[in-house]
């Protein structure tokens, strides 16, 4: 799901500027699977988002006084979050409107 | 993105990834070996990681496309006779359909070297059924002055000048074309001017008589010297004016031609066409339109209908009977879209060069069908890398990607030699096509459709004949690719494998190919040995042309007597006459025949070819008499008018009774016969002997003006034609010799088509038959290497050499049946579209058929020989102990 963790990271990105190895552990903390497989395939992610112009990348020192490159989200990627989370929200609602009734139909 | 510092950082940021992972793999509690290695597990293939990466920034497909080419490049380096076979029989049937495609290109496709000729119309007559390209000059004119489509109208006609050269009176190719032929044809002169309607006038314009010659001409004549502008020239006795030069690429609007000399229509009056220009009736003109910007074709032609009856109206001609009458004014004036200008040779050749496309395109099939097997059989071969390579994690598109790439380039280099190979035989073609009386000059020079069909008929090749051995080659299974020699063992020999099936459709097309080659070829050996009633060998013809001789009536006749009796004189002539239509020549003249006071000749019988001949004519053209006597110099002018008739046409007129003494009536004159000669072709080789009637030519007018003399000798033309030029030299001063040739070569002429559809195709089915003796023999040495230990164990337990032997060859046996079936059924269902190019053989002559098939045969035979022999000679201990 290649547009899932597209959002994935914007959503992590909003909080601040992460390095990689970072935006791996919150992904995989919030979103229990997603993430399972492979944590590499975050950077295929990252450089197709900063080709697109959402996040951009920057040289930078970690916690531990490591220097390590740290990606930070753009105006541009803030918009686009924006309107992904909306349609996210409607296509669950949707999916929520279908499945529910088959719900109360194996409750009752 | 910059590649080198993109590297770096992907390097970094996994590097970094990777060791904090580690170290929280450490804080966990794991052993520092255990958590690096959770930790790589973790992040996945770094190898692919980074090549997914980089794919979001580079044109990936372009890296692994040089990586592909350098690979296969190494491939084809190291199978040097597969790379040398695949692109020699590649490059044979890519360049036999760039040869032949370029010609229909020049002739058909291409359009006119000229500004615009999107603009340009043909012009026909139409009366519902075939157009009639040629037309009157009144029926031009009127044309020209009645529509309101075109910007320029215009018209021209083929011309031989005879002007002076180097003292001698020579012919030279022109044309007569009307004031807006160069502006319609929008080509100005590269020195000088064009002329224009203003020196289109009877008589000439303000210049007086002008004209103007090729660049051909221009560099033969005075050696590309601008002062030939403006030089004094003598044509058919009249001075023009030279006022301009064309550009070397310019030949008019009919390609094939290459007139060197234009003068204004109008003053054909003045060039012995002079009754052309007011007859209403002289159908000698070609003409097109140059469209106004802004109309249509549609309109154009919608507007040229309308017109058309009034136009016909005022260009009828003055002396029809009722029913040509209505036919003439039923026929309306038609435009049709003509970028490429008018050409005669299209309808001669069209259909031939459309057979020959197909041909070779059924050649290029086989080849295709031949490397697909090869592929095919190398694949089989490669099992092992393969299957090592999808086992590494190579995937299955990109591995057939690869394997296409190597067989496009397989194609790409045969159709670079494919193309020079084209060039060269494309002018071997137009040198069958040629006719000495009309030369063709065609610009066979790849243009960019030529290219373009070239380079799609690579790629296209390459796909068909990659396509499936790669999908195949990949679609193993790992382990059964690795696991191949099991299976060595037992190696079922795959009977209905998809190798079988195109090598059995390869020798199917190849016996189709074979069996056409057979049938043009017995067409041309028939029409080659039939008797045509005359023996064309030592038999020299000599043209002169007295078109233009002041002398009329007996004292015209004289000139010829005077010749006659000169040539007759010389050295080596066993006898020599005079004739005005040489037979198979395509001309005719031919006019009803009636017997005056006798009954009706029915009218299928009464049309007769004429000719007029001198005294001797028969004992020179060795045609026998059957009775009576030939010409002599007492049938004169003023003597009873008698004639010879043919056999075909005594019988056909006569019945039974003897005709000698008996009269006929032709056109206005009453003629006794007196002598029945055999029959003889008269228009073409093809045509079935005509009823002939032959005349002296003392006693007739000469239509036309001009006889040719027919000399028996065996001195060839280099003695014969020297001696000629001197008498007429001394006997008629300043007329030109026309064309000499012997009656053989007229006759090979003749038969310009068959001999172009034979030789070509017995070239393509020769080279089919190359084709699928490689293709076999390539099969058959691949299943014998592969079935080597299942062979071994055969003779192990007793098999003879001939049981193997039969083993091989059964194989064959069974394809060549299956293709051979599957081909005859092809020819029959096809041959009766070329039913009108052949002579003397049944579209299914039964005899070609078996003949293909057994040259197909023997050449699958003498393929399998070798392989079988190699079965046969295994030592079983070797072939075991290999495994």
């Amino acid at each position: 799901m290649q547009g899932t963790l597209d959002l994935l990271i914007l959503r992590t990105l909003v909080l601040g500027r992460a390095h990689g190895h970072a935006i791996a552990q919150a992904i995989e903390r919030n979103s229990d699977d997603v993430l399972q497989v492979e944590q590499g395939s975050l950077y295929p992610a990252l450089h197709r988002l900063i080709k697109r112009g959402w996040i951009s990348a920057e040289e930078g020192t970690s916690e531990n006084n490591r220097r390590a490159k740290f990606y930070r989200l753009t105006a541009k990627g803030r918009k686009q979050l924006a309107l992904e989370t909306t349609k996210w929200d409607k296509f669950a609602r949707a999916i929520a409107g279908v499945l529910r009734p088959a719900d109360q139909e194996s409750e009752s | 993105m910059n590649r080198k510092r993109l590297e770096e950082e992907m390097e970094r940021d996994f590097r970094e990834h990777i060791e904090r992972e580690t170290e929280e793999n450490i804080e966990r509690g794991m052993t520092p070996g255990e958590a690096r290695h959770a930790a790589h597990r973790k992040f996945g293939n770094v190898a692919r990681l980074k090549e997914e990466t980089r794919s979001v920034w580079t044109w990936r497909w372009l890296d692994e496309l040089s990586q592909d080419l350098r690979y296969a490049f190494r491939t084809l380096r190291k199978n040097r006779s597969f790379a040398a076979v695949a692109v020699l029989s590649l490059a044979l049937g890519i360049g036999a359909n760039t040869a032949i495609f370029s010609l229909i290109d020049s002739l058909l496709l291409r359009p006119l070297p000229v500004p615009h000729p999107e603009q340009l119309v043909t012009l026909d007559l139409w009366n519902g059924g075939r157009g009639q390209a040629s037309i009157t000059y009144p029926i031009f004119d009127e044309t020209r002055s009645r529509n309101k489509v075109f910007a320029q109208t215009f018209a021209w006609g083929g011309h031989d000048f005879q002007t002076l050269i180097d003292g001698e009176t020579v012919h030279v190719h022109g044309a007569l074309a009307s004031g807006d032929y160069f502006t319609g044809l929008g080509v100005p002169a590269i020195i000088g001017r064009t002329f224009t309607p203003n020196d289109d006038k009877l008589g000439g314009g303000p210049n007086g008589p002008v004209a103007v010659i090729s660049d051909a001409f221009w560099a033969r004549q005075f050696q590309r010297n601008p002062a030939a502008v403006g030089r004094a020239i003598t044509l058919d006795q009249v001075q023009f004016t030279i006022i301009g030069v064309m550009p070397g690429n310019f030949f008019g609007a009919e390609p094939g031609t290459a007139p060197e000399i234009w003068a204004p229509l109008l003053l054909a009056e003045r060039l012995g066409e002079g009754g052309c220009i007011r007859s209403r009736s002289c159908w000698f003109l070609i003409s097109m339109g140059r469209m106004k910007p802004g109309i249509s074709a549609q309109a154009a032609a919608a507007q040229l209908r309308v017109v058309s009856p009034e136009l016909m109206k005022a260009a009828e001609p003055v002396d029809l009977n009722m029913q040509f009458r209505k036919r003439f004014l039923g026929m309306q004036m038609r435009s049709q879209p003509g970028p490429a200008g008018f050409s005669s040779l299209r309808q001669r050749f069209s259909n031939p060069l459309l057979i020959l496309m197909i041909l070779v395109g059924v050649v290029l099939l086989i080849a295709c069908a031949n490397m697909a097997n090869l592929l095919i059989a190398r694949s089989a071969a490669r099992h092992r890398e393969t299957a090592v390579r999808l086992a590494i994690g190579a995937g299955r598109w990109r591995l057939i990607r690869q394997l296409l790439t190597e067989s496009v380039l397989i194609s790409a280099i045969g159709a670079a030699l494919g193309l020079a190979f084209a060039e060269w035989s494309v002018r071997l073609l137009v040198g069958f096509m040629q006719l000495r009386r009309s030369p063709i000059s065609l610009d066979v020079n790849p243009d960019w459709r030529v290219l373009a069909f070239t380079a799609s008929a690579a790629i296209l090749t390459g796909l068909l004949f990659g396509l499936f051995p790669a999908l195949q080659a990949t679609r193993l299974g790992i382990n059964i690719g690795l696991k191949q020699r099991a299976q060595n063992v037992v190696g079922a020999p795959d009977r209905f494998g998809v190798g079988r099936v195109l090598l059995g459709g390869q020798v199917a097309l190849s016996v189709l190919l074979v069996a056409g080659s057979g049938l043009f070829a017995g067409s041309l050996l028939n029409l080659w040995t039939l008797n045509p009633g005359f023996n064309p060998r030592n038999l020299l013809l000599i043209g002169i042309d007295t078109d233009k001789r002041p002398e009329k009536g007996a004292a015209f006749g004289a000139i010829y007597s005077r010749l006659l009796n000169r040539v007759n004189s010389f050295p080596g002539v066993k006898s020599a006459s005079l004739l005005l239509i040489t037979p198979t020549t395509n001309f005719e003249w031919d006019d009803d025949v009636s017997l005056p006071g006798g009954p009706e000749i029915p009218p299928p019988l009464r049309d007769t070819m004429v000719n007029l001949v001198g005294p001797r004519y028969f004992e020179t053209m060795q045609t026998p008499l059957l009775t009576g006597r030939e010409f002599n110099e007492h049938d004169s002018a003023t003597a009873e008018k008698v004639g010879i008739i043919s056999e075909k046409a005594a019988r056909s007129w006569f019945g039974g009774k003897s005709p000698i003494g008996e009269h006929i009536q032709f056109e206005k004159s009453v003629i006794r016969i007196i002598a029945v000669s055999g029959d003889a072709k008269y228009l073409s080789l093809r045509e079935p002997d005509p009823l002939a009637l032959y005349l002296c030519y003392l006693q007739n007018d000469t239509p036309g003006g001009s006889l040719s003399f027919v000399i028996r000798s065996d001195a060839g033309i280099a003695s014969i034609y020297p001696a000629f030029r001197t008498a007429v030299k001394q006997i008629v001063p300043g007329t030109p010799v026309g064309e000499v040739t012997t009656m053989e070569d007229q006759v090979k002429e003749s038969l310009g088509q068959e001999r172009l559809m034979a030789s070509l195709s017995i070239f393509f089915g020769v080279l089919a038959l190359l084709l699928t003796c490689i293709g076999l023999y390539g099969i058959l040495s691949y299943s014998v290497a592969r079935r080597q230990a299942e062979i071994g164990l055969r003779v192990a337990i007793g098999a003879s050499r001939s049981n193997v032997i039969w083993l091989v060859l059964r194989d064959t046996l069974w394809h060549v049946v299956v293709g051979a079936g599957v081909g005859v059924g092809a020819v029959v269902a096809t041959s009766r579209f070329v039913a009108s190019f052949l002579y003397g053989v049944k579209p299914n002559d039964p005899w070609t058929l078996a003949l293909a098939v057994a040259a197909l045969a023997a050449v699958a035979f003498g393929a399998a020989w070798i392989p079988a022999r190699r079965a046969a000679r295994l030592d079983p201990m070797v072939a075991l102990r290999d495994e």
